[in-house]
């Protein structure tokens, strides 16, 4: 009786210690979140506030930013010094974000037309080179983008691609196309290959077993694979930020990191663009949550 | 052998568009730089002068040709051994407690996702904030609870810069670890706790006895990944927060190649330190890839 209660009482201890760790890391996992959403609805004289105010009263929040990022239209409660902080470079935030959208978008449409069928070929047949091409691809990606960019820069100036969308695209699909076809190849090494010999027998095409069984089948490594692809493309930064110029092809990644260089700058806004920016991923992982739990350690096999 | 012929044939006419992309769009490249590392530059624009191994000798040898590269060296390797420490410490406490089965288990996990789905310069652009010398609120927390008189400059102090990069780094970075290691904690069976708990071994026992060695495995993978991450990744970062100041504190290999290329535009030498860098990368990824081989898990632990 003792024993047990000794027992019962380290566990209590024991758990009292996790919750305690787990509240901990929970707010440092949580609160910057928290805390640019907040600031992206306060007002930007609040925001000089020492020290700041860490849940915003009624009297200090507003819209005004958001307002700004999509309209241009600077508040007009200001005073001619906050004015001046609404650089127009805040105009350019929602464009930016439209040029990611679009730009991940075409990349991860590639990536599934082309990532889909490479990762089951790599998974179903044994061909000339194969571990080693599939080996060479991989090692490619992992190599620092920083070493890339820089031909990449030499080459495209040359070639007059510098500062378009396509170029962009077509880089992207160049870096996500390797852990697409990676994390693909794992998932499909895990469905038996009995649902397509069937289908073969049965006189079934090798485009119409592709559509009808095997995607089908492989519906959610796909959609883990095309997540990541989505959310590497969206949120690469060293690429973007060095081969654009302009808004013709400026992502909000690149976008952002000037915006957040500027002395003067509303604060409040930047927190705004920053909340828009990193929306579309953030919904997607929420909604998609099982998924992308999956995809992190598909290929790892444990 | 003509089947085989075949299917090779089958094969690479599916893969052959994807191979396109990599090729064009990431080897040559790679292959290319090796062409502008052996070129003068003067200005952004080539000399045309090929000048071979000089821009390698150079920064190696030439401190005042290159300043600066040994120093850089020496900031790269002392935030890749911290990151790869913090993050992989942290996120294997994480996956411990997500483990207990508590009330906070659900909401660690999921709120995991946050970090993880931010695009990593965007999570700069957030720290940024949170640093902020005048405004900024860890200044405030720290003012409000007495730690401090005044605010002060978090991003531009010498001794600080470093670590608050690593903070953020670390805060993008433990939620794909934390997974990883939450599916290798899920693959060792509840019995073995038991048995060990029967025979009396305490929480720290069983952590030293059982899991690490259980995770051994993964625990390898995890750690070379995070090199191969933290060795480049905090790029976004540097740039936001720092820009490789104060004074040289923050500027590591990444940066300094970024600095050479398109602030000095001296793109031979730019990209003879990128290779430099992608030399030590190859190392892991060798490491990573072939030695460790992350599919080849399950085919060792099937022939225990």
């Amino acid at each position: 009786m003792l024993l047990l209660s000794t027992i019962s009482r380290r566990k209590k201890i024991k758990r009292v210690i996790v919750i305690c760790l787990s509240v901990i890391f929970l707010i440092y996992i949580l609160s910057p979140i928290y805390w640019v959403i907040i600031s992206g609805f306060q007002k930007e004289a609040a925001l000089e506030d020492r020290p700041p105010h860490f849940i915003p009263k009624k009297e200090i929040v507003t819209s005004n930013h958001y307002h700004f990022l999509f309209t241009g239209d600077i508040p007009p409660d200001s005073t001619l010094m906050l004015q001046s902080m609404y650089t127009m470079s805040g105009t350019l935030v929602y464009p930016a974000i439209i040029n990611s959208l679009i730009i991940a978008l075409f990349v991860t449409f590639i990536n599934f037309m082309l990532g889909f069928p490479a990762g089951h070929v790599f998974a179903r047949y044994r061909f000339w080179a194969d571990k080693k091409i599939f080996l060479l691809m991989l090692a490619t990606r992992l190599l620092p983008s920083i070493s890339i960019v820089i031909p990449m820069y030499i080459l495209l100036n040359k070639a007059g691609l510098l500062d378009t969308k396509f170029a962009l695209i077509c880089i992207y699909t160049a870096i996500t196309l390797p852990f697409t076809i990676w994390i693909l190849k794992a998932y499909f090494k895990n469905i038996p290959p009995a649902f397509e010999e069937a289908a073969r027998i049965d006189g079934c095409g090798y485009f119409k077993m592709m559509a009808k069984v095997v995607l089908p089948l492989a519906m959610p490594g796909i959609i883990a694979a095309l997540i990541f692809a989505f959310m590497t493309s969206y949120g690469e930064f060293v690429f973007a930020t060095i081969l654009t110029q302009t808004i013709a092809s400026k992502t909000q990644t690149a976008v952002l990191a000037a915006l957040a260089q500027g002395m003067s700058t509303s604060r409040g806004m930047i927190a705004a663009a920053a909340t828009l920016s990193f929306l579309p991923p953030l919904v997607l992982a929420v909604i998609f949550r099982k998924h992308v739990l999956a995809g992190v350690c598909i290929n790892l096999k444990i | 052998m003509k089947r085989y012929t075949k299917t090779s044939i089958f094969a690479y006419s599916i893969i052959l568009p994807s191979l396109l992309f990599i090729f064009i769009f990431l080897l040559f490249p790679l292959l290319y730089s090796i062409s502008i590392s052996f070129r003068g530059y003067k200005y952004g624009v080539p000399t045309g002068e090929i000048v071979w191994f000089r821009n390698f000798v150079d920064i190696f040898t030439k401190e005042t040709v290159a300043p600066g590269f040994y120093e850089s060296l020496l900031v790269t390797l002392k935030f890749t051994v911290s990151a790869v420490i913090a993050v992989v410490v942290i996120s294997l406490t994480i996956a411990l407690l997500i483990k207990e089965r508590c009330i906070t288990s659900t909401w660690l996990k999921y709120s995991l996702l946050l970090p993880y789905a931010i695009p990593g310069v965007i999570s700069a652009v957030v720290w940024n904030w949170i640093y902020d010398a005048n405004f900024g609120v860890l200044n405030g927390v720290l003012f409000k609870l007495g730690l401090i008189k005044d605010y002060v400059g978090i991003t531009s102090n010498p001794g600080l810069a470093l670590w608050a990069i690593l903070f953020a780094y670390v805060w993008k970075f433990v939620p794909a670890s934390t997974y990883i290691f939450s599916a290798g904690l899920a693959t060792i069976p509840d019995s073995v706790y038991e048995a060990a708990q029967m025979d009396g071994a305490g929480t720290f026992r069983t952590f030293f006895k059982i899991t690490i060695p259980s995770l051994m495995p993964v625990l390898q993978l995890v750690l070379v990944m995070q090199t191969i991450f933290a060795l480049v990744m905090h790029f976004g970062l540097v740039f936001v927060l720092t820009q490789g100041g104060p004074g040289s504190r923050t500027r590591t290999l990444a940066w300094l190649v970024y600095m050479e290329s398109f602030t000095y535009t001296r793109f031979g030498r730019g990209t003879a330190m990128a290779i430099i860098l992608a030399l030590i990368m190859v190392v892991f990824i060798y490491v990573y890839l072939v030695l460790l081989n992350p599919e080849r898990q399950i085919e060792r632990k099937g022939g225990r």
